[in-house]
């Protein structure tokens, strides 16, 4: 019932290998169904209910004390990392690595164009100069005007609300620059957005709106296809399913939730990734969640990548595996730690893996870096691992079909065992889904919790991806879908060319969709968010609990309804903040030549 | 020409606030930090003008006490 018997031949040779290496005793029974029992019946709570400790919360000794050794805390390890990142600084050369064939056939080999670029030390120096002035003022702000809302009331015996060093980011380091994110939207997330404009009269723990509505640029939607629209084939036909079904199913899919766009919306996803078949659900973020701990449990290994997405992290956590985080798209570090793994065994026991699992994401929405699945696959081969691929940003994005990495690698959609992705980005619609093989399907029908508990897609939400996914695939009879693909990849090189030409720091592949401009500083990302505001370019900033503490930055998503004219103006309004700010922190070669828009050495041969 | 060197002068502050992140702060927080770093660059401004001189005078004389004592061993 479990993965382990999806291919029976795998298996076999798995538990061979691992008897080869261990030499220890199997226990060929003790997977199966007990264990998908245990992980379905008593999933281990993220919050594991604190015990409320007696400290007094109202001495302000004791809170002084805690502040001080907190603070300390911090900056020791602030120190250790910046020490850290001195020592590790490297230049990463991209070169083509020759991968193992196999069976004989050669790899379709694409070469990898990713950077991700080290800024000169003084950045990193002023970087951590910057924080600590930062943290040092909002300890000193904290401690002698801390405002109402800042202490927590008649909450004797409780547990505090928040854990203290997130109160203190979230008040004095988040909140002086909260304007730049959640802005409220009143339109469609197409190419243009409507933002309402605020403002803040107290330093952002409040905000009012002034009435005034600004049609911006939108440079911060995952609307990679531009099927964001209130206006075309994808809307009416919502709205006609909207007439015929109404907006909600009012049950789970186990019981009256299944009409019949699910089950088309289920075969043609299965069609459309090249599987057997696929199953949906209603959120992306809980069919990660809460389908993870269906396929792995105690006993298990799960290999997850550095940069892996929360919900990811949730569900492996829940599934209640032993997991080992590689690092970002580090094959290398990967066989490494697979292999020590393989061959110590189960900790303590000594005992072979159950299952060993390989999670990695398509595009990584914060590194806008593209996994190298030719590399993992090989790996997954080698070691007799299951692969589980979280597609979210990367279906419909990538490869010259909108297939996603498989489509952009062009591997094998037989050699990844789980697919997962979202409909929540380049479909316009929401929801999660999870194909691979027939059984694999079934097992997760009957045992996932979200099948089982939760609501089931809104017909209109389910009738919005079917259609979206009709016109990328060409069955609508139009070239629409193509167009668009070929619109974003052009959109996409030409963009990251010209920032680069720029000077800035981008990170990521040249293929991503998703581009990440490194400023480093807080105060910066405030500022670059705000002038591009004042500019009319609505854009994201990331920060601290998404990225790493020192690598604040700007993300821009492209989308295929962008216009040539629209980047353009996008780009140029960058250059002048780029200067502005002093944000052209790259060391390295820049295009003497003017780029041109879709030029020819852009496309590849495979478009 | 003044502009310019408005702009320049603009252009650096700014610098300064944002390396700082002084940007990000309110007016009194950024009052005390300016006023912090007036007081230290003003402490060492005025010791070094006080104490500096002084000093360096002791510190020729002890030199050239020691040549001389050299002075009298060698010679
Ligand atoms: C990699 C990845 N997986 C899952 C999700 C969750 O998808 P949804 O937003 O549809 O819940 C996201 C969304 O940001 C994501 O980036």
């Amino acid at each position: 019932m479990t993965l382990n018997n999806i291919s029976s031949n795998e298996t076999a040779k798995n538990i061979k290998i691992k008897k080869r290496i261990t030499n220890g005793i199997i226990n060929e029974d003790k997977n199966g169904l007990s264990n998908c029992e245990t992980a379905k019946s008593c999933p281990k709570p993220i919050l594991n209910g604190t015990v409320p400790k007696n400290k007094k919360e109202g001495s302000s000794k004791v809170a002084l004390f805690t502040a001080m050794k907190t603070y300390v805390k911090f900056h020791i390890l602030m120190f250790l990392d910046y020490i850290n990142q001195i020592f590790s600084r490297k230049v990463v050369p991209e070169k083509q690595r020759k991968l193992p064939t196999q069976n004989g056939t050669a790899h379709n080999v694409k070469v990898s164009k990713e950077s991700f670029e080290q800024p000169a030390l003084h950045t990193a120096l002023m970087t951590y100069l910057g924080f600590y002035i930062l943290m040092f003022l909002g300890y000193i702000n904290q401690f002698f005007f801390a405002p109402k809302v800042a202490r927590e009331k008649n909450r004797e015996g409780y547990v505090p609300l928040y854990d203290n060093f997130e109160k203190f980011y979230l008040w004095y380091v988040y909140r002086r620059v909260r304007d730049c994110w959640n802005r409220p939207i009143t339109s469609v997330p197409g190419a243009m957005v409507t933002v309402k404009e605020r403002v803040t009269p107290d330093y952002g723990w409040t905000f009012v709106f002034t009435g005034r509505e600004i049609p911006s640029l939108n440079l911060g939607s995952y609307n990679y296809l531009g099927f964001a629209e209130s206006h075309s084939k994808c809307a009416d036909d919502s709205i006609d399913t909207l007439h015929k079904y109404g907006w909600a199913t009012c049950s789970s899919r186990h019981e009256l939730g299944t009409n019949n766009l699910h089950v088309e919306l289920e075969q043609l996803t299965a069609r459309f990734l090249g599987v057997e078949a696929a199953i949906t659900f209603g959120m992306g973020f809980a069919t990660n969640s809460l389908n993870l701990p269906t396929l792995v449990s105690d006993g298990c290994l799960v290999m997850s990548d550095e940069k892996n997405h929360a919900s990811l992290i949730l569900g492996l956590r829940l599934s209640g595996a032993l997991i080992r985080v590689f690092k970002h798209n580090n094959m290398k570090h990967l066989e490494k730690l697979l292999r020590e793994a393989i061959v110590n065994g189960q900790p303590k026991t000594g005992k072979p893996w159950e299952k060993i699992l390989i999670v990695v994401e398509g595009v990584y929405s914060m590194e806008g870096s593209i996994v190298k699945l030719p590399e993992v696959i090989a790996l997954k081969k080698m070691y007799k691992a299951y692969l589980y691929v979280d597609e979210a940003h990367s279906i419909g994005a990538l490869g010259p079909h909108g297939r996603g990495v498989v489509d952009y690698w062009g591997c094998d959609p037989q050699d990844i065992d789980v697919f997962m992705g979202t409909f929540t980005k380049s479909f316009g619609s929401a929801g999660g889904y999870i194909a691979g093989s027939k059984e694999l399907i079934d097992h997760i029908r009957v045992h996932s919790h979200a099948a089982c508990y939760a609501s089931s897609m809104s017909p209109p939400v389910a009738q919005q991806i079917i259609t979206s996914m009709k016109i990328i695939m060409g069955e609508d009879g139009t070239n629409e879908g193509i167009n668009r693909i070929r619109q974003l990849k052009h959109n996409t090189r030409y963009f990251r060319k010209r920032l680069h030409q720029m000077g800035v720091i981008i990170y990521g592949n040249e293929d991503s969709p998703v581009v990440p401009l490194l400023v480093y500083l807080f105060s910066k990302i405030g500022g670059v968010v705000r002038g591009l505001a004042a500019r009319k370019i609505a854009t994201v900033g990331v920060g601290f609990p998404a990225t790493p503490l020192m690598e604040g930055r700007i993300r821009f998503c492209l989308s295929a309804a962008h216009t040539k004219e629209q980047l353009d103006y996008a780009l140029e309004q960058i250059d002048d903040i780029a200067n502005e700010l002093g944000l052209k922190y790259s060391q390295k070669p820049r295009c003497p030549r003017p780029i041109i828009y879709g030029s020819d050495d852009d496309l590849d041969a495979t478009d | 020409m003044f502009k310019l060197l408005k702009d320049y002068f603009t252009y650096w502050y700014f610098q300064y606030e944002l390396i700082t992140n002084i940007y990000m702060f309110e007016p009194w927080e950024k009052f005390l930090l300016h006023g912090l770093l007036v007081c230290i660059i003003g402490l060492i401004t005025y010791s070094s003008f006080v104490y500096l001189p002084t000093y360096l005078v002791s510190l020729w004389k002890s030199y050239t006490d020691l040549l001389s004592d050299f002075k009298a061993i060698y010679y």
